[in-house]
C-alpha cells in the first residue's frame, strides 16, 4: 500500500473488489428487507389516523433544500459502490484533498483514514449506507422532529468527511470556490443546518434578508479571491507556451481523465479558451460571483430573481466547464462543490421569491398547531406521523448498518484480512500429515511433532539473517498470538530455520530477541543439524538455496496450518507486505485460518 | 571610557560563538568500506557493484587474489547490501556483513580457502569502518557502532574489552577528540584502536589505555583514521584530515615505547578507497574537482600521483608480490547482469589490462 491506501494493492484489485461486492450484495438484502418491512407497516398502519400536530405546508425554498440535499446525498452514496472505492479513497481522495494543505491538516487527514485503510471493504460499504440513509431520512421526513434529526444526522457525517477530507482544501495555497473549495461537504453542512430552522422562520423577512445577505456575503468574499492578484487565476499561458492559469489548468487537467469524448471536447475547449483569454474568463467569473453576491447582500429584491437564475447558471457552466460535472477527475465521492451552491443559492432565493401570503398561511398553520394536539382526529388521506417515523426508523436502521461495523471497527482496530489475500495467493486446502521433524527450539529443547500434540500449528520458514521478509513474519507471529486472544493457548506458532549457512542457536535468538519474540509464550523457532533441516524444508517445499553475489538466502514464503492432529490442513502462501497496515493483515488472515482448525 | 560599550557588546558576542563553535557537531566523517588488505598468501578487497545509488540495489563482495588468480569469495546466505568488512590473517579471512534493512545484528564468516565458511556472529552493529574488524592469531576483535571494543575466540562467544574512561564513546564526545572509535588492530605489543575525531587533535592512535600515541604530526587538527593495518614493518595507519582535505600515513612501531613517524602526506579532496600492502606501502585512490586521482605512498615516504587512470576505477589492491593493481567495474544496471571487473596493472605511466572477471549481482534479491 502506498501512503495511507494500499501500497502493494492496486486500487481495482479483483480479490477487494470481489469481497466489497459480495458485502454490498448482502448488505442489499438487508436493507431491501428494512425498506420492505417499513413500507409494511407503513401500510397497515396508514388508515384513518389522527391529526398531525403540525400539517402546515413545507415552504416551497425548505422543499428545495430538502429534496436537493436528499438527492446529493443519495448520488454520494451511490458514488460510494465504485470499485475502486475501498483501496482508493485514502490516497485518491483523502490525502489527495489533503496534500497541498499545512501538515497538520494532513496528519488529521491521516488519521482519520486510518480506520480506512485497516477496514476498506468494511468502511465503503459502510460510508455508501450511511449516506443512502442520510438522504431517504431527508426525503421522506418532510418536516417536524424527524426532518429536523435528519438534518443533523447529515451535518454529523458532513462534518466528518469535511474534516477527514483536509477541510475541503481550504487551507490550501491557491483555494478558490471555482476549483472545489470550500468543499461539497461544507455545503452539505450549511444546507442541514438551514434545514434545522423551524418551518415559521422561513415567512419572517428579517430571516430572508438573513441567509441572503451569509449567502451574498460568502459570494463576495469568493469573487475577492478569486481575484486577488498572484494566485495564477489570472495566468493563462507561460513563455514556454505550457498552460499555468487556475482555471485553465484545472480544466486541461480534467479533459484528460476518461471520460465520454464528447464531454472531454467541450472541456479541452474551455480550458484552451481561459488559456488564451485568462483576463476575461476571470474577470467574468469575478464580476459574476460580486454581482450575485452583492444583489443578494441588498435589502431590495428587485434584481434577485434575476441574480438567481445568472447565478444558477453560472455554477452549471463552472460544473461543466471546470469541474467536469465533479465526477471524472478522479475518484469522485460528491458531484463538488456547484451543484450543493446552487442547490442553495436557488433555496435562499427562492425563501424571498415565495409568495408572501404562501408562507404567511404556512406560518400561521405552524404557529396554531399546538393549539390543535387536543381535537378530535381528522381522516387524512396521507397518515404523516406514521409515514414520517416509519421511515425514520427505516433510515436509522440503515444508517446503523453502517455506522455499527464502521465503529466496531475503530473500537477493535483490527485490519482485514482481505488486504493480504489481495497481495497473496488464495489459502489452498490441504490433507496430508506433517514430517516427523526432529529439531530443537530456540532453547535448545529437542521438538517433535509430539511436542505440538493437541495444538493447531501454524509452520512458516524463516531466515534468522533475512533482511526484508523474515523479520516482518517474525513480527506477525507475535501479533497472531495477540489476535488469538484466548484460543493462542491451543495453538503453536513455529518457524523452521531456513537458511544452509546461519543454522546456529545463537543467530535464532538474535533474531528472537531483536523481534521482541522472547515473550511469545507459543513461539517456537526450530532448528538442528544442516541434513534435518533440508529433509524438513524437502518435505514441505520450503526451497532454501543460498544465492551468488552477496543475496540473503532464497526460500519461499510459505506457512502450514496443521490441525491438532498434526495433519496439514491449509496453506498460505502469503507475506505481509510494504505497510504495517499489510503486516497486520497478514497476521489478521493467519489468524482466521488457525481459528478453522482449532481443536 | 567610550570604549566599554563596544567591548559589552563585543563580550557576550564573542562567548556566543565560542559556544556555538563548541556545540556545533561537525559532519561524521563518511569511511570508504573499498579496502584491500595483503598477505603472504593473499590480496583480499571489498568491492562494491550494482546500482550503486540504491541501498538496495548495491552489493558488497568480497575479492580474492591469490597467486595470479581471481576470485569472488563473498560469504554466503546474508544479504550485503550494508557493506563488508573484512580482517585478513594468513589463509584465514574474516568478514562481518554491516546490518542492513530489517537486520538488526551482524552476521559474521570465515574461510580459510574460499569455499568453506564458518558462520559466526556478533548480536549488535559493528561500526561501519573498514578496520572495524580485526584477527591476529585466533583472536577476532572488533567495535560495535558505540565505539565498545569486543574480542572472541570462536567468533560467537563475544566479551566487551573493558576501555578506560578516556576512550569510552560518551566521554570521547565530550573529550578534545568528540569523536568515536574507528579501527582496532591488533598487534605483538597489544591493541591498537583509531579514532575519528571532529575535535582537533594531533594523533588519532590510541592504546587500549587510552594514552594518544605520540605523534610526529605537526598540528592539531580534526583527523579520522581511514585504515589501521599491522604489516610486516609494523603498523600502518592512513589517517584522514578532513579540514587539511589530505591524507597522512603514520608509520608506528613499539620498541621500548611506541613510536610515530609522519611518512608522508598527500592532498585529494575526497577518499573512495584504500589498500595498505605488507610491506607498508599505502594507495589511496580519491578525486580532485570531478577527476580520480591514485596516490601511492611508499614504506620510505616516496609519494607517487597518478591522474590517469583507467575508466570507471573502483578499488586498489596491491598483490602478495607488492605490485600495485586497480580494479575498474562496469555495472549493467539497466540489464541487470553481472558487473564486469577488470584489473589494471601500472606500468611506467601506462595502464595495462592483466585479467577480467564478473561479479554475479542478485538485482532485486533485497526488495
Amino acid at each position: 500500500m502506498t501512503g495511507m491506501g494500499g501500497g502493494g494493492v492496486e486500487t481495482g484489485n479483483p480479490v477487494v473488489v470481489e469481497a466489497f461486492h459480495t458485502l454490498l450484495l448482502h448488505q442489499c438484502l438487508i436493507v431491501l428487507a428494512i425498506l420492505l418491512a417499513g413500507s409494511l407497516l407503513w401500510l397497515l398502519l396508514s388508515g384513518p389516523a389522527t391529526q398531525p400536530r403540525n400539517n402546515s405546508p413545507e415552504p416551497r425554498a425548505r422543499a428545495v433544500l430538502r429534496y436537493g440535499f436528499a438527492g446529493l446525498w443519495i448520488l454520494d452514496a451511490l458514488l460510494q459502490a465504485q470499485p475502486s472505492m475501498p483501496l482508493g479513497l485514502p490516497d485518491g481522495v483523502l490525502k489527495a484533498g489533503a496534500e497541498t494543505s499545512p501538515s497538520w491538516v494532513q496528519h488529521l487527514a491521516a488519521s482519520g483514514a486510518g480506520i480506512w485503510i485497516r477496514q476498506p471493504v468494511v468502511s465503503a460499504v459502510a460510508v455508501l449506507w450511511i449516506q443512502l440513509g442520510i438522504g431517504i431520512w431527508m426525503l421522506l421526513a418532510k418536516r417536524g422532529v424527524p426532518s429536523r434529526l435528519a438534518a443533523l444526522a447529515g451535518i454529523a457525517w458532513a462534518l466528518v468527511i469535511w474534516v477527514s477530507s483536509g477541510f475541503g482544501g481550504i487551507f490550501a495555497p491557491g483555494a478558490s470556490l471555482l476549483l472545489g473549495a470550500p468543499g461539497a461537504s461544507l455545503l452539505y453542512v450549511l444546507g442541514g443546518v438551514l434545514l434545522l430552522v423551524p418551518t415559521a422562520q422561513w415567512a419572517a423577512p428579517r430571516f430572508q434578508l438573513l441567509i441572503r445577505r451569509l449567502l451574498g456575503g460568502a459570494l463576495i468574499a469568493a469573487g475577492i479571491l478569486q481575484g486577488f492578484p498572484g494566485r495564477g487565476t489570472w495566468l493563462g499561458i507561460d513563455a514556454k507556451g505550457q498552460v499555468v492559469g487556475q482555471l485553465a489548468s484545472m480544466a486541461s487537467d480534467m479533459a484528460d481523465v476518461r471520460q465520454p469524448s464528447f464531454l472531454s471536447a467541450i472541456v479541452r475547449h474551455f480550458s484552451s479558451f481561459a488559456a488564451h483569454w485568462p483576463i476575461l474568463v476571470n474577470g467574468l467569473a469575478v464580476c459574476l460571483l460580486l454581482g450575485v453576491g452583492w444583489v443578494f447582500v441588498l435589502r431590495s429584491t428587485k434584481y434577485l430573481k434575476v441574480a438567481m437564475w445568472i447565478g444558477i447558471v453560472f455554477f452549471l457552466a463552472v460544473w461543466v466547464l471546470v469541474q467536469d460535472l465533479g465526477v471524472f477527475g478522479g475518484l469522485a465521492t460528491d458531484p463538488n462543490n456547484m451543484i450543493p451552491l446552487a442547490v442553495l443559492l436557488f433555496a435562499v432565493g427562492t425563501a424571498t421569491l415565495q409568495p408572501s401570503e404562501e408562507l404567511a398561511a404556512s406560518a400561521l398553520e405552524s404557529l396554531a398547531a399546538p393549539e390543535q394536539t387536543e381535537s378530535a382526529p381528522v381522516p387524512q388521506r396521507l397518515p404523516h406521523p406514521i409515514v414520517l417515523w416509519t421511515s425514520t426508523i427505516a433510515s436509522v436502521l440503515v444508517i446503523a448498518l453502517g455506522v455499527i461495523p464502521l465503529g466496531v471497527a475503530a473500537l477493535v482496530g483490527s485490519t482485514d484480512p482481505v488486504l493480504a489475500l489481495a497481495l497473496n495467493d488464495p489459502p489452498q486446502k490441504a490433507n496430508f500429515a506433517a514430517y516427523p521433524l526432529h529439531l530443537v527450539d530456540q532453547h535448545g529443547v529437542p521438538v517433535s511433532m509430539a511436542t505440538f500434540r493437541g495444538r493447531a500449528i501454524a509452520m512458516t520458514f524463516l531466515d534468522p539473517v533475512c533482511v526484508t521478509d523474515c523479520p516482518e513474519i517474525g513480527s506477525e507471529m507475535a501479533v497472531t498470538s495477540s489476535l488469538l486472544g484466548s484460543d493462542a493457548s491451543k495453538v503453536a506458532l513455529v518457524a523452521v530455520l531456513a537458511n544452509p549457512t546461519y543454522t546456529s542457536l545463537d543467530a535464532v535468538r538474535a533474531f528472537n530477541r531483536h523481534l521482541g519474540l522472547n515473550s511469545v509464550k507459543n513461539w517456537y523457532f526450530l532448528t538442528g543439524p544442516l541434513p534435518e533441516l533440508e529433509r524438513v524444508w524437502a518435505y514441505y517445499n520450503a526451497g532454501t538455496v543460498n544465492v551468488a553475489g552477496g543475496a540473503m538466502t532464497l526460500h519461499n514464503d510459505l506457512t502450514y496450518v496443521f490441525d491438532a492432529k498434526g495433519r496439514v490442513r491449509i496453506i498460505l502462501n502469503s507475506t505481509p507486505g510494504g505497510t504495517g497496515v499489510l503486516h497486520d493483515s497478514y497476521s489478521a488472515l493467519l489468524a482466521r485460518e488457525l481459528r478453522t482448525v482449532l481443536p | 571610557m567610550r570604549r566599554w560599550p563596544f567591548l559589552s557588546a563585543a563580550l557576550p558576542m564573542s562567548v556566543l560563538l565560542m559556544a556555538a563553535a563548541g556545540a556545533s557537531t561537525p559532519r561524521p566523517v563518511s569511511l570508504p568500506l573499498t579496502a584491500s588488505t595483503t598477505n603472504a598468501i593473499q590480496a583480499t578487497t571489498v568491492l562494491t557493484v550494482g546500482d550503486l545509488s540504491s541501498s538496495i540495489e548495491r552489493f558488497s563482495d568480497v575479492v580474492v587474489e591469490r597467486g595470479t588468480k581471481w576470485t569472488v569469495e563473498t560469504p554466503p546466505g546474508v544479504a550485503t547490501n550494508g557493506g563488508i568488512v573484512m580482517a585478513n590473517f594468513g589463509p584465514r579471512l574474516v568478514t562481518a556483513t554491516l546490518p542492513s534493512q530489517l537486520l538488526r545484528f551482524t552476521p559474521l564468516a570465515s574461510t580459510n580457502d574460499g569455499a568453506t565458511w564458518v558462520p559466526g556472529l556478533f548480536d549488535g552493529s559493528i561500526q561501519r569502518a573498514p578496520n572495524a574488524l580485526t584477527q591476529r592469531r585466533g583472536i577476532t576483535a572488533l567495535l560495535d557502532a558505540q565505539g565498545r571494543l569486543h574480542e572472541s575466540l570462536n567468533g560467537t562467544s563475544w566479551h566487551t574489552v573493558r576501555l578506560p574512561k578516556a576512550l569510552q564513546a560518551a566521554v570521547l564526545r565530550q573529550g578534545p577528540c568528540r569523536g568515536r572509535l574507528v579501527a582496532v588492530a591488533l598487534t605483538g605489543a597489544g591493541p591498537v584502536l583509531g579514532r575519528s575525531c571532529s575535535g582537533a587533535v594531533r594523533s588519532s592512535a590510541v592504546t587500549p589505555t587510552g594514552t594518544a600515541m605520540p605523534t610526529n604530526a605537526q598540528s592539531s587538527t580534526p583527523r579520522s583514521t581511514l585504515r589501521l593495518e599491522a604489516t610486516a614493518l609494523g603498523l600502518r595507519e592512513v589517517v584522514w584530515l578532513p579540514k587539511k582535505h589530505s591524507v597522512e600515513l603514520h608509520a608506528i612501531t613499539a620498541g621500548m615505547a611506541w613510536h610515530d613517524s609522519v611518512v608522508a602526506r598527500a592532498t585529494l579532496e575526497k577518499v573512495t578507497a584504500t589498500a595498505v600492502s605488507m610491506n607498508g606501502s599505502v594507495a589511496v585512490l580519491g578525486r580532485i574537482g570531478d577527476g580520480s586521482v591514485l596516490v601511492q605512498i611508499g614504506p620510505t615516504g616516496v609519494v607517487t600521483a597518478f591522474s590517469s587512470l583507467p575508466p570507471n576505477a573502483r578499488a586498489v589492491v596491491f598483490s602478495p608480490s607488492g605490485t600495485m593493481q586497480v580494479l575498474s567495474v562496469v555495472d549493467h544496471v539497466r540489464r541487470q547482469i553481472a558487473s564486469l571487473v577488470t584489473v589494471w596493472n601500472v606500468a611506467g605511466s601506462k595502464w595495462m589490462t592483466t585479467t577480467s572477471f564478473g561479479v554475479q549481482v542478485p538485482y532485486g534479491s533485497s526488495h
